[in-house]
């Protein structure tokens, strides 16, 4: 990550809408040609932030850079950068998808001939063709969704930011996005995910800011996330026979544990290491180990430590 | 992009949504025929000849129609700003604020875009006016295509302005529609300035002669019937030169709210 | 069957109350719109009054006050029509029609949501008619409530009507307004018969027999305008546009709501 430069840099960034402190005082960076994914609850400032990475909100104070342009002082600069995906999709009832791509397409550089080429290949790819012509009200919340991630497709743009991709979107074609959204990476764009699902989290990005009432909680990739959890790691060991008294006090070094009948579970920090030693332990004090399972937290588990919080709360 | 090329591409935002509307436009079409043949005809037919001495010898019914033209030219234009209010409504601003293009260029283009769409909108009901005055002259029908096209801009400027200052499309309901109302009322689109004279209420007859709705209906009544002239408190030149500030100096105010001042957020 | 019928009354009550509550949210609107209807008559006194041939129309503000009268009620229980096609849009029908409550109440319940409104907006007109024409006898008020009714019921159907015969949109809204300015141009509220006799000639009668003129008729014969009026011929023609439109209302609201 180191050798990458930065793609977006937030310094200090504030948004107050009247006497609401949206995000509060967030600094973070983004590299080039990373997938970050913002993660919070609703309400937790995701969207606020993302606005104004696209220069469609003003910060209050602070500012944010993309490519080293200032989103408050060279707003059209930074536009040119940035292409979004918005939360819900921008369109009004009457409107067609097929116009709006194909407008959408002419807005951001494309001749009229080369503006339908791209629409049409974004369609078929996104399997909007055959939705082309209906009324926005005539489409599922999922084909909605595709249109706004459609227009970030056909912009190709440096920066895409794109705010809940998948949210309505049904699971097959949930992961048909992510190839998509990983592909454009691959192609050069840096990717920008907001998101409270936390498996598309996993899936998709690799270094995570967890926001929450407006200010940044953690960030890191996800196992710096997991492992930033005091004794997140669960060791589970099934096991034949009795535990000697004389093996408890060891175990106790390396975390809290439990026992039932034959089954042992061991709360400790990273899990993947500890799991020799302590087999190594039970083995040495005459137990028969059958089965060894080493769970990591989740980003939730990762989430509700953090804030206090359970991720999706309302 | 160049800049023409980015006003026309913005502008085609407008016109794209008016492709959708053909229906809409037929019946508009229908009801405006409706209103010139029945409604106008009827209502002129109860008005007493005397009136001609206040309409400079022309006909009530084709001083009324002219009326009616320039109130549909106001209402529709007012109509597309009100199509502006409600892309604030689902969140269209958001979208159109992050795209790749300047502000200003931004705010020339959606003026710009409506002002077309108004003016197709409103052809086949010029045609109609035109057909029933018996106008077949190239050079009047063009000119006052223009004179709507001037007028029109300034209209939607206006609307702008309100919507992004309210950032409330409930506020702006009230707010444009009050002022609508009123623009119309107090304007000679149906009563010729001498009858309003004549009531003796100076701050009514003082809005009537500043009203640009006045100055766009009375500039078209020149442009067909010049013995208008007559009784109109200005010539057709500083009437369009009346109609032409009023638009530009709006669209000015509205370019640099765009530029200025504008941000998402906040209607709801 | 009595505790049926009052079960469908309590329903549509209930339903109505909706209507009637998003009425007075849009208190704004509405009080602009009384002001405007006000400033009208105020202009139609001051300056159109001079310039109609006096032959014809001897005082045009008493003869324009019961066409206001009635394109009060005319106008705020269209307003109905409008909320249900935004519904549509909207797919809250889905949430009416899962309602536990019978399908006539839910109909009934609207219409009655678009008369209640017309008579809410029309009371101040009502007492703006009496201030300039006089109170009407005690019969004459009963026919002017009987009409009023007749009417919103005619209206607040018809509209529900139009909204709900296309799930095309933009369809709609134009319906609606073509509709609507039909009732409102072809009618005798602004000119006298006379005056649609010599400007439609053979098409005229389509104006005498519009809702709108039986009602104005029927207004302008209560507030003395007129002397005399075919009351039969009004009342019945009101009675079946009124039966007419509901009956088509709930057709056509609940085969569209529920296909």
């Amino acid at each position: 990550m180191g050798m990458k430069g930065k793609a977006i840099e937030i310094v200090g960034f504030t948004k107050k809408f009247g006497d609401f402190t949206a995000v509060d005082n967030l600094s973070l960076d983004i590299y080039e040609n990373e997938i970050f994914g913002l993660l919070g609850p609703n309400g937790s400032g995701k969207t606020t932030t993302l606005l104004t990475i696209a220069t469609v909100y003003k910060p209050t104070s602070g500012d944010i850079y993309v490519f080293g342009h200032s989103a408050s002082r060279e707003d059209y600069e930074v536009r040119k950068l940035v292409g979004i995906a918005f939360q819900e999709p921008k369109a009004m009832w009457i409107d067609k998808p097929i116009d709006l791509l194909n407008w959408h397409a002419r807005v951001v550089g494309y001749s009229g001939d080369e503006a339908k080429r791209v629409v049409r290949e974004v369609m078929e790819l996104l399997g909007l063709w055959e939705h082309r012509n209906k009324y926005f009200y005539q489409l599922s919340g999922g084909t909605r969704k595709k249109v706004e991630l459609a227009k970030v497709l056909i912009q190709k743009p440096r920066v895409a930011i794109l705010d809940e991709p998948t949210a309505q979107v049904d699971v097959l074609s949930k992961h048909a996005l992510w190839d998509v959204i990983k592909k454009l990476r691959d192609e050069g764009t840096t990717i920008l995910i907001a998101t409270n699902d936390m498996f598309e989290a996993e899936r998709v990005c690799e270094r995570i800011a967890i926001i929450y009432k407006g200010r940044l909680r953690a960030l890191g990739t996800i196992e710096e996330l997991k492992d930033s959890i005091p004794r997140g790691d669960v060791i589970e060991i099934q096991f034949d026979g009795l535990l000697p008294e004389s093996l408890r006090s060891e175990l106790e070094a390396y975390g809290r544990f439990e026992l039932r009948s034959n089954a042992l579970t061991i709360y400790v920090e990273k899990g993947e290491e500890k799991v020799i030693d302590i087999v190594d332990l039970l083995k040495g004090g005459g137990v028969r180990v059958k089965k060894i399972m080493v769970k990591e937290p989740s980003l939730d588990d990762v989430f509700t430590y953090l804030t206090g919080a359970k991720l999706r709360e309302e | 992009m160049g800049s023409l090329r980015t006003l026309l591409v913005i502008a085609l935002w407008d016109l794209m949504k008016l492709k959708n509307q053909k229906v809409f436009i037929a019946m508009r079409f229908a009801w405006f025929t409706i209103q010139i043949l029945v409604f106008a005809r009827a209502v002129s037919y109860i008005v007493s000849q005397v009136v001609l001495q206040y309409t400079g010898g022309v006909e009530y019914y084709y001083f009324y129609i002219l009326g009616v033209y320039t109130t549909l030219l106001y209402s529709t234009s007012i109509a597309r700003g009100y199509m502006i209010a409600d892309e604030f409504d689902d969140g269209i601003v958001e979208y159109h604020l992050s795209l790749p293009i300047r502000r200003n260029l931004l705010a020339v283009g959606r003026v710009l875009g409506s002002s077309i769409s108004t003016i197709i909108f409103t052809i086949p009901m010029m045609l109609v006016v035109y057909y029933v005055l018996g106008v077949c002259n190239v050079v009047i029908v063009l000119v006052s295509l223009l004179s709507a096209f001037v007028f029109s801009m300034g209209i939607v400027s206006f609307v702008i302005l309100i919507v992004f200052s309210m950032k409330s499309t409930d506020l702006t309901d009230i707010v444009v529609g009050a002022i609508d109302s009123l623009l119309v009322r107090l304007s000679t689109v149906f009563y010729p300035l001498p009858v309003i004279a004549a009531t003796g209420i100076a701050s009514y007859y003082v809005a009537a002669v500043l009203n640009p709705i006045s100055h766009a209906s009375d500039f078209l009544r020149i442009l067909v019937f010049p013995e208008y002239h007559l009784i109109a408190p200005y010539g057709p030149v500083a009437l369009i030169l009346y109609i032409t500030g009023f638009s530009m100096g709006l669209l000015i105010l509205a370019i640099e709210y765009y530029e200025k001042r504008l941000e998402a957020g906040g209607w709801r | 069957m009595s505790v049926r019928i009052s079960g469908f009354i309590r329903e549509a009550y209930v339903v109505s109350l909706r209507d009637l509550r998003r009425f007075w949210q849009n208190i704004y609107w509405l009080a602009g719109q009384v002001a405007m209807n006000i400033a009208d008559l105020v202009i139609f006194g001051l300056i159109f009054r001079g310039l109609v041939n006096p032959q014809l129309i001897p005082d045009y503000i008493r003869f324009i006050t019961p066409g206001v009268l009635c394109l009060s009620i005319f106008i705020s229980a269209f307003t109905i029509g409008r909320e249900v096609g935004v519904e549509l849009r909207r797919e809250v029908t889905h949430y009416l029609v899962s309602l536990p409550i019978s399908r006539s109440a839910l109909v009934a319940g609207r219409i009655l949501g678009g008369v209640l409104r017309g008579f809410i907006y029309q009371s101040g007109f009502i007492i703006l008619a009496v201030l300039i024409m006089g109170s009407p006898t005690t019969e004459k008020w009963v026919l002017t409530i009987t009409a009023s009714t007749l009417l919103a019921a005619t209206m607040s159907s018809l509209s529900i009507t139009v909204s709900t015969v296309t799930r095309d949109f933009n369809l709609q809204a134009a319906i609606r307004s073509l509709v609507y300015f039909m009732f409102f141009f072809v009618s005798n509220v602004f000119y006298p018969e006379k005056a649609l006799q010599a400007r439609l000639g053979s098409a005229a009668p389509i104006a005498y027999y519009s809702p709108v003129s039986m009602t104005v008729s029927i207004y302008r014969y209560c507030f003395g305008y007129l002397q005399s009026v075919d009351l039969f011929f009004n009342l019945t023609g009101l009675t079946a546009w009124c039966l007419i439109s509901i009956l088509l209302a709930y057709r056509l609201y609940i085969r569209n709501l529920t296909r």
